[in-house]
């Protein structure tokens, strides 16, 4: 059984006069253990997805609009609020984009670890703070005893994001969603943070929705992705194949657009024109205005997603013309 | 005040003022060792003497050393002016918490009541208050605590209305962490360090206003020596005798700047690191 199954999941941003569907019409699952990577621009309502499966939408005007979110079983977009806190933490972990705002500036980083293991398991202050220096070690911290008493603003950039994943998987979660957590570490320690996390991933048997901008770090720790464009879903498919033969025109973009698959000195390709706004959606199918393969029907009728294998969907018209 | 130091000007603020306080604090607890003379019995042939050798202040009109009294005076004032900052906040992080957490009536009530205090003067709503518990000691405190808390309330609730959307907080909402103990646990720690210097800076307004009241015979009654009462009993000799005034208005100065300066000084340094 899957771990967690999203079926056409809706979520609406209410403003007072208007509201705007973030995400339309969002399905995938993921397997215990799975790395599945959710790919898309800025704005594509990735994270505002990823929220929505724990209902901590930014704002206060977020709300899921229809759609079921089947984890472990039993459908958790419609539980209360009491009964779905069980769910956070231990069972679904997050990890946010900033790793430096998401710590108690005034706290020190292993208390903040050892607050959410005695929260969870009930332990004391002792055992608390051993388990939090062992996680502190299986992060790869070098002297996990004594950086146990850190603030976070004494670590740097890629410490902090080991760190969080230890505060991430403290409580022993079956899934961690990791919200671009090599954005803005360099390239090396980019490497190392994914390394971690696939390791830690072999030990732990997590899933994990890795939410990137980059199909390069899909290429390198996804077992399959899903492409976001515009609140859909556009594209989903095992990783070799989706590398191998995109069927959708923005994959096959954003697989065009990455640098190691440019002779050297070739200029950066990137995108015509720009994503479209929420507000104002083209009619047909999203991409169409960016789109090199545009033709009529493309305007007008709505690019639902078409299933061209067991393990794979794309939501263009004309996926049989990219298969070939 | 040159005492030239080794470190930044910056915290030589800090420096200044916590030494001024320091000193009087010792003043204060020595009174009974440091007070040449007692400060009680009076000497009717030393009525009214000017500064001498041996009473360095001069003596008041029943004749009791000035010196000895402004020491055992400090112990009334510093007592006053430091306990009656805890009431207020209490109160005022208490309810400011719950009303920037909570927002809906936990927050429209206290924040009209925040600003129906702050559109009166401070000293007035304080007498007016005393008028209806009774002056006195008690009277004091509990007048210092009822209008006192909205300054903390204001700071507390803007400072919780802007960390509850940090990022931190969702994240310990992701962690499963109930509203509560996020509330006390991470919420509350982060907002208090503002509301802490402005309770630090607000000892040298209690201290003027306990040093008031005390001088309109609203706060400690006789026979407690105090300096806002010395200068009242001193008030009808100022012409011919100033020094029973000046010594104690000197000391309410002096002290007052010392706390000024720490709090100053102290609100530099935290929010220069924040």
């Amino acid at each position: 059984m899957a771990l967690l199954s999203v079926s056409h999941l809706a979520v609406d941003f209410h403003f007072p006069r208007y509201r705007i569907r973030a995400v339309d019409d969002v399905s995938f699952t993921i397997e215990p253990g799975e790395v599945l990577g959710l790919v898309g621009e800025s704005g594509a309502g990735k994270t505002v997805a990823c929220r929505a499966l724990i209902r901590l939408l930014p704002g206060r005007n977020g709300r899921i609009a229809s759609g079921r979110v089947d984890f472990a079983g039993r459908d958790i977009a419609r539980l209360p609020e009491e009964d779905l806190r069980p769910y956070r933490g231990r069972q679904i972990a997050f990890m946010f984009q900033d790793s430096a705002a998401q710590f108690d500036p005034v706290m020190s980083v292993g208390a903040q670890i050892a607050e959410t293991i005695a929260f969870h398991d009930n332990l004391d202050h002792a055992e608390a703070r051993g388990r939090a220096i062992e996680w502190l070690r299986q992060v790869g911290l070098a002297d996990p005893q004594h950086q146990y008493d850190w603030f976070p603003h004494q670590f740097s950039g890629g410490l902090r994001q080991r760190v969080l994943i230890a505060t991430a998987l403290a409580a022993s979660p079956k899934l961690l969603i990791a919200d671009e957590p090599t954005t803005g570490l360099d390239v090396t320690v980019q490497a190392q943070i994914l390394r971690l996390l696939l390791d830690l991933r072999d030990k732990l048997g997590f899933a994990i929705i890795l939410v990137t901008p980059d199909l390069g770090v899909v290429a390198e720790v996804c077992d399959a992705a899903a492409i976001m464009y515009a609140g859909r879903i556009v594209e989903q498919a095992p990783k070799s194949e989706l590398l191998s033969r995109p069927l959708h025109p923005y994959s096959e973009a954003l697989m065009r657009a990455l640098p190691d698959k440019l002779a050297p000195g070739a200029p950066l390709l990137s995108i015509a024109g720009q994503a479209p706004s929420l507000a104002a959606l083209p009619r047909g199918c999203r991409f169409h205005p960016r789109c090199p393969y545009v033709e009529e029907a493309c305007r007008f009728g709505d690019a639902q997603l078409a299933q061209v294998s067991p393990w794979r969907t794309s939501a263009c018209l004309r996926w049989q013309i990219l298969a070939q | 005040m040159n005492l030239a130091l080794p470190i930044g000007r910056r915290s030589a603020t800090l420096y200044h003022g916590v030494l001024i306080v320091l000193v009087w604090v010792i003043l204060a607890l020595g009174a009974s060792a440091i007070a040449p003379y007692d400060p009680t019995v009076g000497n009717d042939l030393l009525a009214m003497q000017g500064p001498s050798a041996l009473h360095w202040f001069g003596c008041d009109n029943q004749g009791r050393d000035i010196l000895s009294r402004l020491l055992y005076g400090a112990r009334t004032d510093i007592t006053m002016a430091a306990l009656a900052i805890f009431p207020p906040f209490v109160i005022g992080c208490g309810i400011g918490l719950v009303a920037g957490y909570f927002g809906g009536v936990s927050d429209y009530l206290p924040i009209r009541l925040l600003d129906v205090t702050g559109s009166f003067p401070y000293f007035i709503l304080i007498l007016a208050v005393i008028s209806v518990v009774g002056p006195g000691q008690p009277g004091f405190y509990i007048s210092v605590a009822a209008v006192g808390w909205v300054g903390y309330a204001r700071i507390l609730r803007n400072q919780t209305r802007s960390l509850r959307q940090g990022e931190f907080v969702t994240a310990a909402r992701c962690l499963g962490f109930s509203g509560p103990r996020i509330l006390l646990l991470h919420i509350l720690p982060n907002a208090l360090l503002p509301a802490a210097i402005q309770a630090i800076s607000d000892i040298a307004l209690t201290l003027m206003l306990a040093v008031a009241l005390n001088y309109l015979g609203l706060g400690v009654q006789a026979p407690a020596i105090e300096w806002g009462r010395m200068i009242s009993e001193g008030q009808a000799y100022l012409a011919p005798d100033p020094w029973i005034c000046f010594f104690p208005g000197a000391a309410i100065m002096l002290l007052a700047l010392g706390f000024r300066l720490a709090a100053d000084g102290l609100a530099e340094r935290l929010e220069g690191e924040g």
